[in-house]
C-alpha cells in the first residue's frame, strides 16, 4: 500500500511539466484610436522587427482585426503584453491552440 | 511653405519646431492627464489598462495587481519628463519616445471620451465637445509627425 505522499508527488510533477510546455501567443487588437504608423513603430521598437514585418503585422491588425505579434512561455508573453500596454496598445494573451 | 514639426539632426537628435501655442497645449493637456491618471475613473482610463487574460479571471487579477501601479508610476514620470523638456529646441530619441507615449495616452483618454471611430468626421462647431475634438486632432498630428521621424531614425 502506497503512502499518500508517494501518490501526490508524480501528480505535481506532471502538472508543472504540462504547464511549462504550453506555448502562449500575444495578440494585438484593432482599435480606432492608435495610429497605424505608431503601431508599426512600437512593433519595431519592442520586438526589433524589420520594417516589412512590422508593417505586415500592423496591416493584419488593421484589416483582420488582430495579429499574433509574439509567442513563448507564459512569463515571456506576459512581459510582452505589459510592454505593449505600456505603449498604449490593446494586447491580450492566450494559450496557443493552433 | 510646409515645414514638418520635427526633423532628425546630423548628431542623432530630433529638432523640435513646435510653436509656443502648441507647446502650451502639450503642457496643459499633460497636466490634465496627470489628474485623470490619479483619479483613475475607469470610464476614461480603461484603454490605458487593457485586459491581458480575457480567458482567465485569476491570472487577470494577478496581472493587474502586478502591473497597474507600475504603469501609473511610469506614466506620471513620463509627464514630468515631457513637461521638463517641452521648451527644448532639440530632444533625444529617449525623450522623444516619452513624448510619444504621453501624447498617445492623451489620445487614448480623449478618444475614449469622444468615442471616436476610424472614419474621420468633420467637427460640429455646435458640439459642446468641439474643443476636445480639435485637441484630439492636433495631438494626432503631432504624434504622426514625431512617429515619422522616429521611424526614420531606426
Amino acid at each position: 500500500m502506497s503512502s499518500p505522499l508517494e501518490v501526490a508527488e508524480p501528480d505535481i510533477d506532471i502538472h508543472l511539466g504540462l504547464e511549462a510546455d504550453t506555448p502562449w501567443v500575444v495578440l494585438v487588437w484593432n482599435d480606432p484610436i492608435n495610429l497605424m504608423s505608431y503601431v508599426a513603430f512600437v512593433f519595431r521598437k519592442l520586438f526589433g522587427y524589420s520594417e516589412q514585418k512590422a508593417n505586415e503585422l500592423m496591416l493584419d491588425v488593421h484589416h483582420k482585426g488582430r495579429a499574433v505579434v509574439s509567442n513563448g512561455t507564459r512569463e515571456k508573453a506576459e512581459a510582452d503584453v505589459a510592454r505593449l500596454h505600456e505603449h498604449g496598445l490593446w494586447a491580450t494573451m492566450q494559450k496557443d491552440d493552433s | 511653405m510646409f515645414r514638418h514639426l520635427f526633423a532628425l539632426t546630423r548628431d542623432g537628435h530630433i529638432r523640435v519646431r513646435l510653436d509656443d501655442t502648441m507647446r502650451a497645449l502639450l503642457r496643459q493637456a499633460s497636466e490634465e492627464l496627470r489628474e485623470v491618471l490619479l483619479v483613475d475613473e475607469p470610464a476614461l482610463t480603461r484603454r490605458l489598462y487593457p485586459t491581458a487574460y480575457p480567458d482567465d479571471e485569476e491570472f487577470e487579477d494577478d496581472y493587474q495587481e502586478l502591473v497597474h501601479d507600475q504603469l501609473l508610476m511610469q506614466r506620471l514620470d513620463g509627464i514630468d519628463k515631457l513637461q521638463a523638456s517641452i521648451d527644448d529646441e532639440e530632444i533625444s530619441f529617449e525623450v522623444a519616445d516619452v513624448w510619444m507615449n504621453t501624447i498617445n495616452q492623451l489620445r487614448l483618454v480623449l478618444g475614449t471620451q469622444l468615442d471616436v471611430s476610424e472614419d474621420q468626421v468633420e467637427i460640429d462647431e455646435e458640439d459642446p465637445l468641439a474643443t476636445s475634438h480639435v485637441v484630439y486632432q492636433v495631438l494626432s498630428y503631432v504624434l504622426e509627425e514625431l512617429t515619422r521621424v522616429r521611424l526614420g531614425s531606426l
